[in-house]
């Protein structure tokens, strides 16, 4: 039984990986916290779930959610966010708090308060192995996203954007001096995230509902597993995901399930109080803060 | 619209500068951005509530008992958090909030859980609960009134000026002997317990207290909002904000609420950007700079 809690909680903890792979870029390389990015995600289930009642399955439907969710966020930080990067703290804070609020109402007079869900053949399929039931859509987004995380690990390390995208991260007035088009890179991690995030969109769809707060559910987890796999750092988003998941299933299958977001709360404030730079992260990353 | 609808309005702008106001003092003096001041509002409702329910004690007497409580919880809270910087405050903050959310929710021999407490006394001043809206008026008055004169005085007295030369250098204010870290906890205390007061004001005045109406982000946010939009760190600001932002609020739910859900909503983070972009510092400010390109023109 336990192993069927741990194994459920890993796959849980896949989703939450791949909706903090994008606000972990972000912050790496902007050093904003996108309050956002969990309207992102609604977005993008959204546009999932219309393209599923046009008679697309979700997991075709990626190839155009992503690309149109890459857009969506390269707009937001060319339109908005831009805008913002020489101001103090506070203005980043609440102008990605006030597209977050927009955003949640234009869906609220949009969609209403209803809460949609797609139906697919496979969406209850499950495999069993040795006793244990595997639920295949869940599995499919926990391959996707090892896969995902791995091919942007790979983008980052390997390509010459992906260098710069890193040396603009590290230093953003050094890289400009270097010839980096760091406006470019900006727009580029904002369209990187966006897709990943339309990604996550798409394979949640047949996993869970839309509805248009659901982004909230994910963000808040979203930030736990950023601080915890530590800032900046991709391995770490995967790594931090994976142990949240496992830690609310299991916390939840032995004391409570009111109870289990106290325990990512507990382990959160635990994480940045002891050792802020989370598990994978570099040291004094949190002291950039947003400037 | 009757007069009842404005006076209404009126009262929970005077309460929200107020609430508004207590945030600055940590925000806007001592540069560290709650969003979690939803733990204090809602202490401030829940415990004058749970006294005089549980135990008869008079809510005259209750109110300082959740100043009290919100401050020694703000104590902890404060302690933790400022381990870390920036967003980061910000985001244990909200952290401790939700955690307090969800054990009010949890606790439910104590706290009736999520469906809530009716504050269903006797009305008259030691219960805090009256028939008409004057004295709710009257109350709200007093309380924004105590938090401006509390502001005006921190800017102008030796705690005000050491918590200004943290939030602008923290090295340099150390270097001359000031503690950083045990002034933002005092800093901390005095907005947590100001802000648990105007939970105590809201929740007598709607009579009726749940986690949702009492402890949820959206007031956190609400608190910081107002602020912000007036101008952070000036005594004046949350007052300007707040009889922006309320009135604002009450009346395109009003307008658009029935109908159509959800414009409201629009308006009001679409506003909050464009106020953002464009005034950075705050309504307090723009009208001050134009109030001096004006004064110029007039004696060029």
């Amino acid at each position: 039984m336990i192993a069927q809690v741990i194994i459920s909680g890993l796959l849980v903890g896949g989703i939450y990986g791949l909706v903090a792979i994008g606000l972990n870029l972000v912050f790496g390389v902007l050093r904003i916290i996108n309050f956002a990015h969990g309207e992102y995600l609604m977005v993008s289930m959204y546009a999932a779930y219309w393209l599923w009642r046009l008679g697309i399955d979700p997991y075709l439907a990626i190839i155009l959610v992503v690309p149109g969710m890459a857009v969506l966020g390269a707009a937001s930080q060319h339109l908005l966010i831009r805008h913002t990067l020489m101001s103090p703290a506070h203005v980043k804070i609440f102008v990605t708090m006030g597209l977050s609020i927009a955003l949640q109402n234009l869906a609220l007079l949009l969609f209403s308060a209803d809460y949609l869900n797609v139906r697919t053949t496979y969406q209850t399929d499950a495999l069993h192995v040795a006793g244990l039931s595997i639920s295949v859509p869940r599995l499919v987004a926990f391959v996707v996203v090892v896969l995902t995380a791995g091919g942007l690990h790979l983008f980052l390390h390997r390509t010459d954007f992906g260098k710069a995208i890193r040396a603009t991260a590290q230093d953003s007035t050094t890289a400009q001096l270097m010839g980096i088009d760091v406006g470019r890179v900006y727009v580029a991690t904002f369209a990187i995230a966006g897709g990943f995030i339309g990604l996550a969109g798409c394979l949640l769809m047949p996993i869970y509902y839309v509805f248009p707060t659901v982004g909230i559910d994910f963000v808040v987890v979203a930030f736990v597993v950023v601080v915890l796999g530590g800032l900046g750092s991709l391995p770490g988003a995967v790594v931090g995901g994976l142990l949240i998941g496992t830690v609310e299933q299991v916390s939840g299958y032995f004391v409570d399930t009111s109870l289990r977001q106290v325990a990512y709360f507990v382990v959160f404030i635990t994480a940045l109080a002891v050792r802020p730079a989370g598990l994978l992260g570099r040291r004094g990353a949190e002291e950039f803060g947003l400037r | 619209m009757s007069s009842n609808f404005w006076l209404d309005l009126l009262i929970l702008t005077l309460v929200w500068a107020g609430i508004a106001g207590s945030w600055n003092l940590l925000a806007g003096f001592a540069g560290q951005f709650s969003l979690g001041h939803a733990a204090f509002i809602g202490i401030g409702a829940y415990v004058p509530a749970l006294l005089v329910l549980r135990f008869g004690i008079a809510p005259l007497l209750g109110i300082v008992a959740g100043a009290v409580v919100a401050g020694c919880f703000a104590l902890v809270v404060a302690a933790v958090s400022l381990r870390t910087r920036g967003p980061f405050f910000s985001l244990m903050t909200i952290a401790f909030a939700e955690v307090t959310k969800i054990l009010a929710i949890y606790l439910k021999p104590l706290t009736n859980g999520s469906e809530g407490l009716t504050l269903a006394l006797a009305p008259g001043l030691p219960n805090l609960l009256f028939i008409d809206k004057g004295p709710y008026l009257a109350i709200s008055g007093v309380y924004a009134f105590a938090v401006f004169g509390l502001s005006f005085w921190l800017r102008r007295s030796r705690l005000g000026y050491r918590l200004l030369a943290v939030r602008d250098d923290e090295n340099a204010a150390q270097s001359l002997g000031v503690s950083p870290f045990s002034l933002r906890l005092v800093a901390a205390v005095m907005s947590a317990s100001g802000a648990a007061i105007g939970g105590t004001i809201l929740a007598f005045y709607t009579q009726f207290i749940d986690p949702d109406s009492t402890l949820s982000f959206t007031l956190s946010i609400e608190a910081a909002l107002i602020a912000i939009v007036g101008g952070l760190g000036d005594p004046l600001g949350p007052l300007f904000g707040a009889i922006l932002v309320v009135p604002l609020e009450h009346l395109t739910r009003g307008w658009f609420g029935g109908l159509l859900s959800g414009v409201d909503g629009l308006i009001f983070g679409v506003l909050l950007i464009a106020i953002l972009l464009t005034l950075p510092d705050g309504l307090v400010d723009g009208w001050r700079r134009w109030g001096y390109r004006r004064m110029r023109r007039r004696y060029a």
